[in-house]
């Protein structure tokens, strides 16, 4: 039988199975979509059985949210199949696939009333349920949560499930399961992860999307054993945090993050599995096979090492120095909020609103240093958000060789990259990139001013949202609830920035060319 | 005439000239001593009738300048072609030499007694930054005037390196894409162009300074305003900048600082008369609906704003002069995050204003569809153009390079500002508002007052405000000069391998 699996005549069955039968509809993007609903489908039923287990509040709203999402899952990917798998058709794919899963996201939210207190209406709950979807799958980890007593345990699972599933990629997942698309599943993979290139583990894309997924789950795995083994948190605390951990989503069941347990070995376990998650998982694979050096010879995870220690000892030494803190305090609080904040995670550890760990009350110099990690990110090919190391240290690079070819004009620069020579196309484009975000954040920070919100939270929002940080300055900060601070406009514009950000701009912005150009044919015939 | 005396006259002329040191450097240097030296000299004059003593330190002041200006021009040359490093030292050269003249000043005179203070007030000035800690109504007559002359030169050094001195040494003939309009309608050859520009430009400032006369609003204001409007300074004559002058002087700045904020072939097209050319001019236009949109939300979102203080605002941050009629950073409403970007973005090519300029910010807009264009399809060909031309990849690449590097500077500018205890916003707001030679904002107030800052922000600001006001040139300086040390070193270590085998 194995044997069969592996063979040719397996993989056709497999892939005719998948695919289904010819006169199905040719769509990339709704089959991509279906299957994409599907999982998510999976995922609410497990957190029905855990609610079903325990506290039972919410069952019913997470079977409601598994059946729509299976139900209309089912029937997309049936009546579809894998069509054109060019830029405009992968991009329509995945943008749409991340729009519709962060509304059907929604659905247990809604259903289980989780935001109706007083004086909160249907829209804005149904705001504040998108607004959590999106803040999950978008690995952002902003909440629109007031109370976190409300929901149940198993509701409480699939708001970190989700963060989960957004880490490495829900598109990623359904590569695994698509053999069929060949090429265009590069692209795919490629226009959901996060960073400039995506690297091939294996031959197959949907092979190196399986072993991601493999690196992923033993990631998850080793964090909640080592959460378990520490005191402090239970079982469902351990696999809560572990599921936001690898993902460096940064979503807690508790108000107070990891700051709950105020307990150093948590914070230590914690950091270990932000950093090894904002790492890029090509390197883990290598490591994983015995190449451990392969760790060493990456330059964008020395720069990144070095980044994090810069940023750590300069916020360490003004919150010793310039805040008074106890020096124990400002190392803890100081090393965990940059790494936190530095893998685009977003975890807090503070203990109260005027805890050390707040670092919305640090000083301006902390302040900046963790808006400029906001902006940074960790590394390409990883789960975090932010721009990545790799385009900070080429854009560097371009920016060295445009001022030296103004002493040597004629001269041909190369800009390089762990010693090897970028190509002109890549610096452009992510020259491209690095202005349109620019232009997003300036965009961003108009609009929630705009909205009435004051101009310091709207830069640290923005700047947050864009990198799928969560918490931010001003009045979002790691304690605050973003149902308080921002109105409902503000809100679903906060929506979109993160899965902006998420997809690294490109998906999102063009998602809506293959559907412009269908309508134009349409209308031309 | 032609006696064998007038003939050995002539030759040893000949000959003095020829074997007289060429420095491009110290020449410039003495160029703009000279300019300062003549300024000096006229506060001096204007301003005896007021305060004698000033009068008196601005004419010993004026005396030492022209004499060292017209010393370095008898013992030196200058250079026909200079190299770029020559022309980059020789802008910074000449603007530190101004900031410590304006310092000097300043101690010298009494009107200013702590060092920090007279740094920040002549940096201010030559950099035409609105930033001040002075209550500008209590100086004397002969003061007053220097401060707007200060701006008035350095608007003058700001464009004659943008317009003249920069286009032919950074791109070697090849114009930038930004600059292809300047290129095209100001003079050719640099002298000529030189020359086109400060006529223009003195001719600005007379027309200015006889409107704010006709304006009434007195001899003194319409001087000190003429030279600090037509430079997109921002210097004002009371600490409330524009608050105490009438709608009519408010009417007129608010032209006179659109005229200033456009660029210099603009103007070169209106005295012309080309109006066909005026109207088809994309920055033109963009500059336009900039101060279009930028007025009306403003107006929009302030209760109990006049529409002409509203446009008053806006032509000040769109120009990045720095006056204010109304303090704009208690507005709500999004109108402190519009003016950032418009701050930003700043006025357009070939004026003396800051910011990123608005072609080039238009340029780097086009560049990011083209981005997008080239996301769907990787093989299309997508041209980019500017006034009409094509631009070619490689000053895209050295545009989107500078434009990266603008937004680093900015970023150093403000964790600078931060870690000498500025608050985050304050510290981003100036930082920007700085680079953009604007001054005002949420950190230093509408009016630029910078009295409430300690030693370290004011001292951290005056790098910044040289940054900005020469277009990121000591940017350029440091990295040129850290690559020419390297390859100083490099050399050091082979010539000394060498010797050792």
């Amino acid at each position: 039988m194995k044997g069969f699996w592996h063979s040719r005549a397996g993989q056709a069955r497999r892939a005719t199975m998948l695919q289904g039968p010819s006169n199905r509809r040719p769509n990339t993007a709704l089959h991509v979509m279906g299957l994409a609903l599907i999982f998510v489908a999976l995922g609410m039923a497990v957190c029905a059985l855990i609610e079903l287990l325990s506290s039972n509040r919410d069952s019913v709203a997470l079977v409601l949210g598994a059946i729509v999402c299976g139900g209309f899952g089912t029937m997309l990917w049936l009546r579809t199949r894998a069509g054109s798998t060019r830029a405009r058709d992968v991009f329509a794919a995945v943008g749409w696939t991340w729009v519709t899963m962060t509304l059907f996201g929604a659905i247990p939210y809604l259903a289980a009333g989780t935001f109706a207190t007083a004086g909160v209406g249907f829209f804005e709950q149904l705001v504040n349920s998108v607004f959590e979807s999106a803040s999950g799958y978008s690995t952002t980890g902003s909440s629109t949560l007031v109370d976190f007593e409300r929901p149940g345990r198993g509701l409480m699972m699939y708001r970190q499930l989700s963060q989960w599933y957004g880490g490495m990629g829900i598109v990623v997942l359904a590569v695994t399961v698509l053999p069929y698309l060949g090429v265009g599943g590069l692209d795919l993979v490629a226009a959901e992860a996060p960073g400039p290139t995506s690297d091939r583990l294996a031959p197959r894309v949907s092979e190196t999307a399986r072993r991601l997924w493999i690196l992923y789950v033993l990631l998850t795995v080793a964090v909640a054993v080592l959460l378990f083994a520490v005191p402090g948190p239970t079982l469902y605390d351990s696999v809560a945090h572990a599921l936001t951990t690898a993902s460096t989503g940064g979503f807690s069941p508790y108000q107070t993050s990891i700051g709950y347990y105020d307990s150093v070995l948590v914070e230590l376990v914690v950091i270990a599995g932000m950093l090894y998650g904002a790492i890029n998982f090509t390197l883990h694979w290598r490591a994983a096979g015995g190449d451990f050096a392969a760790y060493r010879r990456d330059s964008e995870l020395r720069s990144f090492v070095v980044l994090i220690l810069a940023a750590a000892t300069s916020v360490i030494a003004t919150l010793w120095i310039c805040d008074s803190w106890g020096s124990i305090e400002a190392f803890r609080a100081g090393l965990f909020n940059v790494v936190s904040l530095g893998t685009s995670t977003g975890f807090g550890n503070a203990t109260d609103a005027n805890s050390v760990g707040n670092f919305v009350l640090w000083a301006p110099a902390a302040q900046f240093v963790i808006l400029f990690l906001f902006v940074v990110g960790a590394s390409s090919g990883s789960t975090s958000g932010g721009i990545k190391v790799m385009r900070l240290r080429i854009l560097v690079g371009h920016v060295i060789r445009s001022v030296r070819r103004v002493q040597q004009p004629r001269a041909v620069i190369a800009v390089k990259h762990g010693g090897t020579a970028v190509s002109e196309d890549v610096v452009s484009r992510l020259a491209g990139f690095f202005l349109i975000y620019v232009l997003l954040i300036c965009f961003g920070v108009f609009a929630l001013a705009a909205l009435g919100v004051d101009l310091e939270t709207s830069i640290g929002t923005i700047v947050s949202t864009l990198g799928n940080m969560g918490p931010a300055l001003g009045e979002a900060g790691p304690t605050a609830s973003f149902a308080e601070a921002f109105g409902v406009p503000a809100r679903l514009l906060l929506v979109v920035f993160m899965l902006i950000g998420r997809l690294e701009i490109f998906p999102m912005l063009l998602m809506f060319a293959a559907p412009y150009r269908a309508l134009r044919q349409k209308m031309s015939v | 005439m032609n006696t064998p005396r007038s003939k050995r006259a002539r030759a040893w002329r000949f000959d003095a000239r020829q074997f007289r040191d060429e420095s491009y450097i110290f020449y410039s240097v003495s160029e703009a001593l000279l300019v300062a030296g003549l300024a000096a000299a006229l506060c001096a004059v204007a301003g005896s009738v007021d305060d004698l003593g000033d009068s008196a330190v601005l004419a010993a002041t004026s005396i030492v300048l022209v004499g060292i200006g017209l010393l370095t021009r008898q013992r030196l040359a200058k250079r026909s072609k200079p190299n770029t490093s020559e022309v980059l030292y020789g802008l910074a050269a000449s603007w530190l030499a101004l900031l410590t003249l304006g310092t000097v000043v300043y101690l010298a005179s009494g009107t200013i007694s702590r060092l920090d203070a007279a740094v920040l007030e002549s940096a201010a000035g030559f950099s035409t930054t609105a930033l001040t800690t002075l209550d500008p109504s209590e100086l004397s007559l002969p003061m007053t005037l220097w401060r707007g002359a200060t701006q008035w030169i350095g608007g003058l050094l700001a464009l004659v390196a943008g317009v003249v001195a920069l286009p032919a040494a950074l791109h070697h003939g090849r114009v930038a894409p930004g600059e292809w309009i300047v290129n095209d309608e100001l003079a050719r050859g640099k002298d000529n162009r030189t020359r086109q520009v400060v006529t223009i430009y003195c001719s600005l400032t007379l027309l200015f300074g006889l409107a704010f006369a006709a304006g009434q609003m007195g001899i003194k204001h319409s001087v000190v305003h003429a030279l600090t409007t037509v430079s997109t300074g921002g210097f004002s004559t009371a600490a409330d900048s524009f608050v105490g002058f009438g709608s009519v002087p408010v009417g007129i700045a608010t032209v006179a600082m659109v005229i200033a904020g456009s660029g210099y072939a603009i103007i070169a097209w209106a005295i012309r008369g080309r109006v066909k050319a005026l109207l088809q001019s994309t920055e033109l236009r963009i500059y336009g609906a900039i101060l279009l949109v930028t007025t009306l939300w403003i107006w929009w979102r302030s209760d109990g704003l006049a529409w002409f203080e509203a446009a008053f605002t806006a032509a000040s941050a769109v120009s990045t002069t720095g006056f204010a009629v109304t303090d704009w950073t208690t507005l709500g409403g999004g109108v402190s995050a519009l003016l950032l970007v418009v701050i930003a973005t700043g006025a357009m090519i070939g004026a003396p204003g800051g910011g990123l300029r608005i072609n080039r910010a238009r340029i780097l807009v086009a560049y990011v569809r083209r981005e997008l264009r080239r996301q769907l399809d990787p093989t299309t060909v997508v041209l980019l153009k500017s006034g009409g031309r094509v631009v070619d990849d490689r000053a895209l690449e050295r545009m989107t390079g500078f434009q990266i590097a603008h937004l680093g500077v900015c970023a150093l500018a403000a964790l600078a500002l931060t870690v000498v205890g500025v608050d985050l916003l304050d510290a981003i707001y100036t930082g920007v508002s700085v680079l953009s030679t604007h001054g005002p904002g949420l950190g230093a107030g509408a009016f630029g007052d910078l009295s409430g800052f300690s030693v370290g922000p004011r001292l951290v600001l005056v790098p910044f405000m040289f940054a900005g006001h020469l277009s990121l040139v000591p940017l350029m300086i440091c990295i040129v000069w850290i690559f020419n040390t390297k390859k100083l070193l490099v050399d050091l270590l082979r010539q000394r391998q060498g010797l050792r085998r």
